[in-house]
């Protein structure tokens, strides 16, 4: 099954839809969609409303000075997980702003997420990842999943902590997709999830209930 | 042909067929093992419905929890009204080239190594769906292999049968696996299938089926959900919703885990990428997608969007609409299978797309923008019957004044030929829907082909007829509409006045007028005209 599969179904429905739709050739030009405005927020701006909608969803953000303030913040955080166990991706970047160093001070286990078997790793008591874009008038984050980073880190515990630099923040995600095609970045090409805030549910009586299947705490480390 | 392609859909295990079983809390029974063909006879499922006051308790207050939610997010949106119009506009644009855009997605996603499949009905998709299943568990030697026992499907396999050695399929919510019951039919191919949405999971153990599009148990209370866990998960009763929570967490962390296959529907899947997406809010769709070695999503050829800026703009639309939500806890987007770096995420992945009578009503003038759909759920939660009746009442799949319309498309109009009745005309939905779907006209085109269609004799009919004759003919009219008055006024002379049913318990009819009003009405005319 490595080739375009039942051609004989396909040819079949698509000339069902073509029978369908053949009074229906729209002009074209008659739609017009208008583009999506583009906001011009300062980094301030955008750090503080991406804050404001992650609070209303239950997760938390915090505005640091650089990679020395995230150093700080993050040794606070992690004291509370002393003798815990944190999972982390094989990301560089987690290296090189000095993360692992300080999950490893704190004096918490490390797995990696591409190496530790999986009913292991869904007992690790944090996640800590980086993430790829904020989208700041919804509180989301991109998280693009390749090869060193997976997704397990990121959903397994009940906590998710990401880092995420601060020029990376867009308005929304209009902004976001043209930002994105303008870099000439292939946005179909690696697997992808936009996360905002901890995972929930209110299937039961509609009452909302924060941590489902996924993450129940979820911060994000904004520098 | 939509009749012939969909007939199995019809045939309803009884659990599906649910009337009272599936509601009555009192009367409900968790397990109900024969398969009957049960015609989907939404009158007395609703006869039944309307009877029960904790349903509709429940009901009431689940769907005007809903509408407030719903309404508040979309009042910060000041264009909301442009925002319904442009998206009803691109719905259609997208749909008047639906042939060319699922042909790029096809491209576009082959090219990332996505395998695609394309399944003319229920029958076909089920069967590409299984075929695949039976083929990675064979090449993958997961050691449990699928044990083709008919008993097994009969019921829905308990997914705390610890001793199962089947392989295991975890699956996110889906329509439209529902509409195929593609859960029943992998089940008899001998694999557990577990549903991991918790309002899936919760009608899934109870062995019923969803309520709701976008709250699948919306109609049990959490009394009723403790009542099921404890007995068929062996947890110990509680009420709290975030005790039951972690109960089902643990029981499905495992399933998760283990799981072979990940089954998941898709919300859209963009053409100009090859990107099937969906939209989640537990975290379990991301669980699918993140373990199980083979992945497959199953989509209705409506799905397909041309662009990511189109994607965009429903994804305004649609979490606003559904769940009141500004955008849902994940948005997944599918974009490949792992590569030979990767450490999670599926190493085949299918997607198959399914027609099942839909491009029958891409054909029809009157009901095609029924496929703007994106199955939101808004019209169910405005309707006055659904907020009275609940899902169950409409004996299918699709509950609300969306499932009232598509019953008829794709069950066939005989079949759900009171489908298009079970509303009050009032357009709420139409109001509500955010890519503006005329539904009410929809209801009332179908229920007017439903009255043609009728064969033999009808009493309704008849009278309709009789009604059109003499309503076509003033004289005859006012002739007749002069009898009643004569008798009742110058015969009986007040002695006996007609009582009006139930309004007549408490009021006293009018005093019958001397002069009729057809008369009153030409002398004066005939006198307005002497004055001038
Ligand atoms: S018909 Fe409209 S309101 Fe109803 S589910 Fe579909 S999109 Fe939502």
């Amino acid at each position: 099954m490595n080739s375009i599969n039942n051609s004989r179904s396909r040819d079949e429905m698509l000339t069902s839809i073509r029978q369908g739709i053949k009074d229906l050739r729209l002009d074209q030009s008659e739609v017009i969609t208008p583009e999506k405005n583009i906001h011009k927020l300062s980094v301030d701006e955008l750090v503080l409303k991406f804050s404001e909608m992650l609070a209303s969803v239950g997760g938390e953000a915090h505005s640091l000075a650089g990679e020395g303030g995230l150093q700080s913040a993050l040794s606070e955080i992690l004291s509370e997980f002393k003798d815990k166990t944190a999972l982390i991706p094989p990301d560089p970047e987690l290296k090189e702003t000095g993360v692992v160093q300080i999950i490893e001070s704190a004096g918490m286990k490390v797995l990696y997420s591409n190496e530790t078997p999986l009913e292991q790793a869904a007992e690790a008591d944090i996640g800590i990842t980086t993430a790829q874009a904020g989208i700041a008038d919804t509180g989301t984050m991109v998280l693009f999943h390749t090869s060193k980073r997976g997704r397990l880190a990121a959903l397994l515990p009940t906590v998710h902590l990401a880092i995420l630099k601060k020029d990376l923040l867009f308005a929304d995600k209009f902004n976001y997709l043209k930002e994105t095609v303008s870099q000439g970045i292939d946005i179909g090409a690696t697997p992808m999830t936009w996360v905002t805030g901890p995972s929930l549910t209110a299937d039961i009586e509609k009452v909302l209930v924060r941590g489902a299947h996924g993450p129940r705490r979820v911060i994000v480390l904004l520098y | 042909m939509v009749q012939n392609q969909t007939r199995s859909a019809v045939r309803f295990p009884t659990r599906f067929a649910c009337g009272n079983d599936g509601i009555t809390n009192a009367r409900r029974k968790l397990q109900i093992e024969t398969k009957v063909n049960v015609k989907t006879d939404i009158k007395s499922n609703i006869r039944q419905a309307l009877l029960d006051d904790k349903l509709r308790a429940a009901v009431r207050k689940a769907t005007d929890h809903s509408v407030a939610q719903r309404d508040e997010v979309v009042a910060e949106l000041p264009n909301w009204e442009e925002m319904r119009a442009e998206a009803a506009q691109l719905r259609d644009r997208a749909l008047s080239e639906l042939d060319k855009h699922l042909v790029t997605l096809e491209e576009r996603a082959f090219a990332k190594g996505i395998q695609v499949h394309w399944a003319k009905d229920a029958e076909e998709a089920n069967r590409i769906i299984a075929e695949i299943c039976r083929d990675s568990v064979q090449t993958s030697g997961s050691g449990a292999t699928p044990t083709t026992d008919t008993d097994v499907g009969a019921t829905r396999a308990s997914p705390s049968d610890e001793t199962s050695s089947r392989p295991i399929i975890t699956k996110s919510k889906s329509m439209t696996t529902e509409e195929i019951e593609l859960t029943p039919y992998l089940e008899k191919q001998g694999f557990e299938v577990v549903e991991t949405d918790l309002g899936e999971y919760i009608v899934q153990i109870a062995g019923q089926m969803p309520s709701h599009i976008t709250a699948p148990a919306l109609h049990l209370s959490r009394a009723d959900i403790g009542k099921l866990f404890a007995e068929k998960l062996g947890a110990d009763f509680v009420e709290d919703p975030v005790e039951l929570i972690s109960i089902a967490r643990k029981a499905l962390r495992e399933k998760f885990l283990k799981a072979d296959i990940g089954i998941t529907g898709a919300n859209f899947a963009i053409a100009e990428t090859g990107t099937p997406m969906m939209v989640e809010n537990e975290g379990n769709g991301r669980l699918v997608g993140a373990i199980p070695k083979v992945q497959i999503h199953v989509m209705g050829i409506e799905k397909v969007v041309p662009t990511w800026d189109d994607f965009l703009r429903y994804l305004e639309l649609l979490p606003r609409s559904a769940t009141g939500q500004r955008i849902t806890g994940s948005v997944l987007f599918f974009n490949r299978p792992r590569n030979e770096d990767d450490r999670d995420g599926p190493e085949q992945q299918h997607l198959v797309i399914l027609d099942n009578g839909r491009s029958k009503a891409l054909e029809d003038p009157k009901l095609r923008s029924i496929l703007r759909c994106i199955r939101c759920g808004a019209c169910l939660n405005v309707c006055p019957v659904y907020r009275r009746t609940g899902g169950h009442a409409y004996g299918w799949v699709y509950p609300g004044p969306i499932g009232a319309v598509l019953a008829p498309i794709f069950l066939g109009l005989e079949e759900a030929a009171d489908h298009p009745f079970a509303s009050s005309l009032c357009g709420r939905c139409h109001e509500t829907c955010p890519v503006k779907i005329p539904l009410h006209h929809q209801l009332l085109t179908l229920r007017h082909r439903v009255v043609q269609q009728r064969t033999g004799f009808s009493s309704e009919r008849a009278a309709m007829n009789v009604w059109q004759g003499v309503m076509d003919r003033p004289e005859l009219y006012s002739t007749l509409s002069e009898i009643p008055r004569f008798l009742l006024h110058d015969v009986l002379r007040g002695h006996w006045k007609p009582k009006l049913p139930v309004w007549g318990k408490e009021h006293d009819g009018p005093e019958i007028a001397p002069v009729g009003f057809p008369q009153m009405f030409s002398r004066e005319s005939s006198g307005s005209e002497d004055d001038e």
